[in-house]
């Protein structure tokens, strides 16, 4: 039950003459600028954070692995709390739109945060000489991507849109709490990690090209981020349509089927 | 040593994140092929005019997502209403 030719068609055939690309792609003409401006921070970012910047006096080299770490907890934070938003939007107004906004930023959340892990662990075998340790900060941080894992598990499991939407609405809330903890890990309990460092602003001792590089790459995090939701939200809405076109193919079949019997 | 720590760092956050961004590239553009460009709501003025091109960015992604949301609430009645009618 593919709904490909006839849907395919429909779609070329109501494209006027231009170009082709631009019609059959999850692009615009806003998502290509913001696409452009997030390549160009990233280019510069690169640029400061592994050739200009100079080491950081305690640091060393490996500040330039906290150009990366910081802007993906960032983005990571902000797609669970649009999450979590989605999902309390989701909830009230009971509107596809929420759903897929929630579940698109989830998704897009679990990547940074895992890169923002894998890159701490790297930080970490060369600061402390492990990859990793059960240090309040870094496990609660691994029972947050569980979290979020699980919320992507539960969207997996077969279930009529509603009831799926509603169940990871609920977990998507749920999450979200983890969040705080988290970023008060540090100062609850005692650990390894080093003190806050993205919600309570950079490293006041950072100045020049080192904080330029710091800004560069959460303002390419950031960027990225935002590209990516945009894409992610608009695959996730074509893929409700295609189911949608399947479904309309299914049931004309049926009624043909039907007249076909009767005749 | 510390070099390959941070040139690992690197290149596995631009790895995973570009190869991401290439899944949802190529996934979009199979799923549009899919679609008729009347429901891409995003393709809105770019199926008028293609060649003009000068649509507002944010009404163009943002605006048009509003409106995904207007009649998503029937979508999603539809669907629940009919029990798993997707399946059909």
């Amino acid at each position: 039950m593919t709904p490909s030719n006839s849907a395919s068609d429909t779609a070329t055939d109501s494209a006027p003459t231009g170009s082709r690309s631009a019609l059959t792609s999850t692009s615009s003409t806003g998502s290509r600028a913001l696409g452009a401006a997030a390549l160009i921070t990233v280019a510069l970012g690169i640029v400061y954070g592994l050739i200009i910047s100079p080491p950081d006096a305690k640091l060393g080299s490996t500040v330039r692995i906290i150009y990366l770490h910081v802007p993906t907890v960032l983005a990571a934070y902000l797609a669970f709390i649009i999450t979590a938003v989605g999902s309390a939007m989701y909830l009230f107004k009971k509107t596809e739109f929420w759903d897929l906004l929630a579940s698109s930023a989830a998704e897009i959340g679990v990547i940074f945060f895992a890169v923002t892990i894998i890159d701490g662990a790297l930080w970490g075998k060369v600061t402390w000489g492990v990859f990793w340790r059960w240090e309040p900060r870094l496990t609660t941080s691994a029972v947050l991507l569980l979290m979020y894992i699980g919320y992507l598990a539960i969207r997996a499991l077969p279930a009529d849109p509603h009831t799926r939407a509603t169940r990871s609405a609920i977990v998507g809330l749920v999450a979200v709490v983890n969040i705080p903890i988290v970023h008060k890990a540090v100062d609850w309990w005692r650990g390894i990690h080093q003190g806050q460092t993205v919600l309570g602003t950079v490293d006041p001792n950072m100045a020049g090209n080192q904080l330029f590089a710091m800004y560069m790459s959460m303002l390419a995090g950031i960027l990225v981020f935002v590209w990516l939701l945009i894409h992610r939200f608009r695959v996730g809405y074509l893929t409700e349509r295609t189911e949608d076109v399947a479904l309309a193919e299914a049931i004309e079949a049926r009624r043909l089927e039907n007249v076909g019997h009767g005749g | 040593m510390t070099n390959f720590y941070i040139a690992a760092a690197w290149v596995i956050t631009l790895g995973v994140v570009g190869g991401y961004a290439l899944t949802l590239v190529i996934r979009g553009r199979r799923l549009s092929r899919l679609v008729p460009a009347e429901r891409r709501r995003w393709m809105a003025d770019a199926s008028r005019d293609v060649d003009a091109d000068t649509a507002d960015a944010t009404t163009a992604d943002f605006g048009s997502v509003d409106n995904i949301g207007q009649s998503a609430t029937r979508s999603h009645a539809a669907h629940g209403g009919a029990g798993g009618a997707s399946h059909v």
